[in-house]
């Protein structure tokens, strides 16, 4: 198989785990059997989750093999018909999501397995860029020849120069915004109410 | 308990829109249709006069103005302005909601506009939407989040986030990588 999930780290798989628990204690619809959280959930795969930041966004057009940095985990966790990502990032479950944003990871999975070669394996990850563009499924090769596909409804493979150039120019406009909001004291960072 | 309000949301239109996709799903929830570029025109039409805004501006300035300039729609603006001009806000609060603030909120069926101070990469600020909690009386506290970025920008209906609230208020709110800790709370009519 040409694209692979690896299992993330059992340290963050038991947090995903007991996070999902804990989301049902609370709703109230943990099952029987369950109370003890272990894994009543199946992990139907783990990919990690890298973020490009400002610093390499604006250099030039970076390189995620090189510039992007592991943050974190996302599981897709299975529950009969349910499916569930729980996201850890460093040592907290950041949010556990139902919905589009599931249904778009696996159908960019599918589309990614249809579209590459058998030649190579590659490391499926989820790539992050803050408020900078739509997060992206990659495709990450040890031997070169990353590919990126978008996460959305109909997904499709995305060019690695474009997205990052696209993402660059997005954070240099927040960038500019943010100066100019606190050189004209129309904004300052604690007290400041805009969003965008 | 358990409690949420029947708000749906769409994903911001415009990469810096999700005021208008927190107003456009508050003014639903009031039986109120309207689309992000209404509620954009609406407001920045009280600085800009006749200006009609699209989902299709440009956030940067280059390229705004490279093409017929459309003003300045793609961009941040403040919450409690456009809330306040639409008749849909009774206060705001700087402040990091408490769970009891959600709670009162939700039982009187009112959605939770938040803004999160982002304190990580460029900074600034991105509204979200409160719609819920659950508690189980035993120290497992989660809030329901809709977030005009998740699953991202122009990607249809907002998908319900399950925030554990320690992480919800603790400074890590997580926007697709960056951080925030929420420091501005709305009561909507």
């Amino acid at each position: 198989m040409a694209i692979t999930t690896t299992s993330g780290p059992e340290d963050a798989t038991q947090l995903a785990v007991r996070g999902l628990t804990a989301l049902k204690r609370a709703q109230g619809t943990l099952g029987a059997g369950e109370s003890g959280g272990g894994r009543a959930q199946a992990v139907d795969a783990s990919l990690p989750v890298y973020h490009m930041g400002p610093d390499a966004l604006t250099a030039g057009i970076p390189k995620p093999a090189t510039s992007a940095r592991r943050i974190g985990w996302r599981y897709l966790l299975a529950e009969g018909q349910t499916k569930r990502a729980v996201e850890v990032i460093g040592d907290t479950v950041s949010s556990i999501t139902q919905g589009n944003g599931v249904r778009n990871l696996e159908r960019a999975l599918s589309v990614a397995s249809k579209t590459v070669d058998n030649l190579r394996p590659y490391e499926a990850r989820v790539l992050v860029f803050g408020r900078a563009g739509n997060s992206l499924l990659w495709l990450h090769a040890d031997a070169g020849g990353d590919r990126y596909f978008s996460l959305d409804e109909q997904p499709q493979e995305v060019d690695e120069d474009g997205a990052m150039l696209s993402a660059g120019r997005k954070t240099r406009m927040r960038q500019v915004m943010k100066t100019l909001g606190e050189n004209t004291g129309v904004t300052t960072h604690d007290t400041d109410e805009s969003g965008g | 308990m358990r409690n949420s309000v029947n708000l749906d949301m769409v994903c911001q239109e415009a990469e810096l829109w999700c005021w208008a996709a927190v107003t456009q799903a508050v003014e639903a929830f009031r039986g109120r249709v309207l689309t992000q570029e209404d509620v954009a025109t609406g407001h920045i039409a009280h600085s800009q006069p006749g200006i009609a805004c699209s989902a299709n501006d440009p956030a940067e300035g280059a390229a705004r103005c490279a093409k017929v300039c459309a003003g300045s729609c793609n961009s941040p603006h403040i919450l409690s302005n456009v809330l306040g001009e639409r008749g849909l806000l009774i206060s705001v609060r700087q402040v990091t909601p408490s769970f009891a603030d959600v709670t009162k909120a939700i039982d009187a069926q009112k959605p939770m506009p938040v803004r999160v101070r982002i304190d990580t990469g460029a900074g600034g600020g991105h509204f979200i939407c409160v719609v819920g909690y659950s508690d189980d009386g035993q120290g497992n506290q989660f809030v329901d989040v809709l977030d005009p970025l998740v699953p991202g920008v122009g990607q249809g209906a907002a998908s319900v986030r399950n925030i554990p609230f320690d992480t919800f208020v603790g400074g890590n709110y997580d926007v697709s990588g960056e951080r925030g800790t929420p420091n501005f709370i709305y009561e909507v009519t």
